[in-house]
């Protein structure tokens, strides 16, 4: 099994400050600069992120084999209980991005209790601030630009609708290699 | 002049010397040990263990020690300590049938199967202060008294049937749904309180709330705000019992230890309705060590909940009202927000001040425009 | 019986779950997030919300500013620094320039903030609904869906019996067009510098068990009417140490007469004017 954390403590904070950034400024690219080795096909900013936020109060879900040695080593690492179904997760990984369509299969939580949703960790092909998708809303001081490679129109179009549903929505990281950037319920998508 | 500018660091310094002074006391008399409290000063550091909600008896006396003897800071002080504790896993469900009982007894039958057994009360003692217990030299009681405490090794459980069960018997009372103990218990020290709350998180929160809390709440409701009818004790049992756990890495069970409960029924008459046929309903209490008025007042409490938890409806006193009696229960949360007014709120009270001088100012302007002669 | 705690007391579990709490809280701005809030080894009301929140945000590299009514030096603002100098062996510091984190009760420093600090405010009370309706149950539903009505009646009786709006401190708020929200017990003096802020506003309630956050640059609106607009507290006299006429003042009485002086509540940012010559 590989490592995880080389310090929980050190490298979980260091991380979250970064996922904290990320989260209040949507668009915003960040880096997590950590010596972490992730099994196949897992990037090392999702590794990172998910040990530094599940435990065993957090069902998960993902769309990798369940006996594949990305879910063992996050198992291992975090006891999460991994779920069948995408729209009983607090957090959700997608590998597969050029399968992903719609957004609506996750959970957006309730009206009274909007942070019972997904949380939603999408790997991609590359992501950029050179794009055409256009983004507004809490956290950005004017507006700001985003490229996510691989990502279906389909899914943006989908996504940019949610923000109807607010407070309920989904809260979404996409994620390159070590890069990542957040786009929170709150943002308001144009697609170009 | 009293400017909270500079002088902060020092004053803190200063008053930790002196509340370590205080809590000495003269240094004439001898320093008082642990293990004289854990001991001798046994039913306090048996509240403390309920309401800090960490079965420790030792951590418990040391808190009351360290909190000149003050209970809800001895409470405050485990409670702290508790929080960082590891938790390894959750042991099994203890039966109380199995316990190791050194007291007994029923209200509603004259006798019961296994017998009423006083054991050691106060109920029964004339509350005359003895003066001269200091004096008086210590005659040994070990082999004039028969007892169980927990440092004696084995425990051979004498079975005595709940009194409750024998009226379950008869099909006079609700059996119980055997709640089988699913593994993920909800824990309400490690999650929010969500409203309306489960039962298991009910009692949770009644067995650490605040005795004086509990004991004042169950008495509204036997004054009438709250029960029409005289509840009854079914059994108050104190006693051992054993603690098991199976370790993962064992496979099998083991005991860990022996805690000392104090459990409670309390009986309600139901006249019946359309589902339910007429008979009694109970209220349960269940608080760590020897604390009778607690688990009793848990108990009336208990069932004045359950019947309001069903119906959304507005609940007309207090001690109905889940929201209340749950939120207002735990004294470290009202201690602290009671006593945080002595936290400086010299700020928010200049607001105040502005707001006043301004609404004063009108006032009187409008008082002497109304005293000008009109024509 | 000797006790090794964790980096910034608080156990990693714990901080995992303070730190996704977190990440909702600023992804639903204003919202009130509940969480397992654990006990502190400080009392409910002493800012246990705000120490939780802070061992959850805190590293190695910070550095940490607390005040209390402004001050850097009150006794409550020293214990909690002191507590984190201790379990955590960070920097601390007085100038809120220089903090990446600055935990509060009750003021935000009168220095603008920047972009990337944090501040934590120690919340008593998250509901700003609370005096209007006690019970949970139902304030949950007020919020979830938008109705507000309640809040407005009770500003606009104000009006009605003072000419204006009574809140003179925790003025509520609405963030981002959408929740109303308690801004901690600040004055409202201090409401508009949480409006389009560079900063992250996090609050935390350790006794009612709720975690809230307003993003950097977000709407945040005091509530008022067309006609009846949000007004700030004004002094007829600038502060007698520094000479700032644009900082929240704290009224001293110094002598039996009732003689008063005015001075800044923000003792660093008053130090820092009286010390440039300013």
């Amino acid at each position: 099994m590989l490592q995880g954390f080389q310090s929980e403590t050190n490298d979980s904070q260091s991380v979250f400050r970064k996922l904290l950034t990320a989260m209040a400024s949507p668009g915003s690219i960040e880096k997590i600069d950590l010596d972490i080795d992730c099994p196949g096909n897992l990037h090392s900013a999702s590794g990172g992120i998910l040990l530094t936020l599940l435990d065993f109060e957090t069902p998960f879900w993902t769309d990798l084999d369940d006996s594949s040695k990305e879910i063992q080593w996050i198992q291992f690492h975090t006891s999460t209980p991994v779920k069948n179904s995408a729209t009983n997760s607090l957090f959700a990984l997608c590998t597969h991005y050029d399968e992903l369509e719609d957004p609506n299969l996750f959970n957006p939580g309730t009206l009274s209790s909007p942070d019972l949703s997904t949380t939603l960790l999408i790997q991609t092909r590359g992501i950029d601030n050179n794009g055409k998708i256009r983004l507004t809303g809490p956290g950005i001081q004017t507006e700001a630009y985003l490229r996510l490679k691989g990502i279906k129109e389909v899914f943006l179009k989908r996504r940019a609708r949610m923000v109807e549903n607010y407070p309920q929505g989904i809260d979404m990281i996409f994620i390159c290699e070590n890069r990542f950037v957040c786009v929170p319920r709150t943002t308001i998508l144009e697609v170009f | 002049m009293y400017v909270a500018v500079k002088g902060g660091e020092k004053a803190v310094k200063q008053s930790r010397r002196l509340v370590a002074k205080m809590r000495r006391g003269p240094e004439t008399v001898p320093p008082i040990r642990t293990n004289q409290i854990e001991h001798q000063m046994g039913l306090g550091v048996d509240r403390v263990m309920a309401e800090g909600s960490l079965y420790d008896n030792k951590a418990a006396a040391t808190a009351l020690k360290q909190a000149q003897g003050d209970t809800m800071e001895a409470i405050f002080l485990v409670r702290a300590f508790r929080t960082t504790l590891k938790r390894f896993g959750t042991s099994a469900p203890i039966d109380t049938q199995d316990m190791q009982i050194i007291r007994r007894i029923s209200g509603i039958y004259k006798d019961i199967p296994g017998g009423q057994v006083l054991g050691p009360t106060y109920d029964y003692t004339h509350r005359l202060i003895d003066f001269d217990s200091d004096e008086k030299k210590e005659t040994p009681l070990k082999n004039q008294v028969p007892t169980v405490d927990s440092t004696e090794q084995d425990i051979s459980p004498q079975q005595m049937t709940r009194v409750i069960d024998i009226l379950r018997q008869q099909g006079l009372m609700d059996t119980a749904s055997p709640t089988t103990p699913h593994k993920n218990v909800e824990d309400l020290t490690r999650e929010p309180l969500k409203l309306p709350a489960s039962r298991s998180i009910r009692l949770q929160n009644l067995a650490r709330g605040d005795e004086g809390f509990l004991l004042g709440s169950a008495y509204s409701l036997q004054r009438g705000f709250g029960l029409d009818r005289h509840p009854f004790l079914g059994e108050l049992r104190v006693g051992y019992i054993a603690v098991k756990y199976t370790p993962p890495e064992l496979g099998f069970e083991i005991i860990i230890g022996k805690i000392k409960l104090t459990e409670c029924f309390m009986i309600n008459r139901f006249d019946g309705s359309e589902n339910k046929p007429p008979g009694f309903e109970n209220g349960y209490g269940l608080v760590f060590g020897q604390s009778e008025r607690k688990a009793m007042s848990m108990a009336l409490l208990d069932k004045s909940l359950q019947n309001s938890s069903n119906s959304d409806s507005k609940t007309k006193y207090p001690a109905q009202d889940q929201e209340f009696i749950l939120s207002h229960s735990d004294n470290v949360e009202s201690s602290g927000f009671v006593q945080h007014l002595k936290l400086p709120h010299y700020v928010d009270f200049q607001s105040e001040l502005v707001f006043i001088r301004n609404l004063k100012k009108e006032h009187d302007k409008k008082k002497e425009t109304c005293l000008e002669p009109s024509i | 019986m000797s006790h090794q705690y964790n980096f910034a007391y608080l156990d990693e579990q714990s901080k995992k779950m303070i730190r996704r709490t977190m990440l909702k809280a600023i992804a639903i701005p204003g919202f009130q997030v509940p969480f397992g809030g654990r006990e502190m080894p400080l009392p409910y009301g002493w800012g246990t919300g705000g120490i939780q929140l802070t061992a959850a945000i805190l590293g190695k590299e910070d550095t940490l500013k607390v005040i209390d009514q402004g001050s850097d030096d009150t006794v409550n603002a020293i214990s909690i620094k002191k507590f984190f100098k201790t379990t955590a062996d960070i920097e601390v510091t007085e100038s809120t320039e220089n903090a990446t984190i600055i935990q509060t009760r009750h003021r935000i420093p009168e220095t603008p903030l920047k972009k990337g600090q944090i501040m934590v405010f120690q919340v008593p009370i998250p509901e700003p609904l609370q005096f209007i309706e006690p019970r949970r149950r139902e304030t949950a539903k007020m919020h979830a869906y938008q109705e507000y009505g309640a809040m407005y009646v009770k500003l606009y009786e104000d009006i009605a019996t003072y000419g204006r709006i009574a809140t003179a401190f925790d003025y509520p708020v609405q963030v981002n067009q959408r929740y109303i929200m308690s801004p901690s017990p600040i004055p409202k003096y201090d409401n508009p510098k949480l409006n389009q802020s560079p900063a992250i506003h996090f609050f935390g309630a350790g006794r009612e068990k709720r975690i809230y956050a307003v993003p950097p640059f977000t709407d945040v609106k005091s509530l008022d009417f067309e006609d009846y607009s949000f007004e700030l507290e004004s002094w007829n006299e600038p502060c007698s140490i520094c000479g700032s006429t644009t900082s929240f003042l704290d009224e001293i009485i110094t002598d039996d007469e009732g003689t008063r002086l005015f001075i800044c509540s923000d003792t660093e940012y008053c130090q820092k004017r009286s010390q440039g010559g300013e």
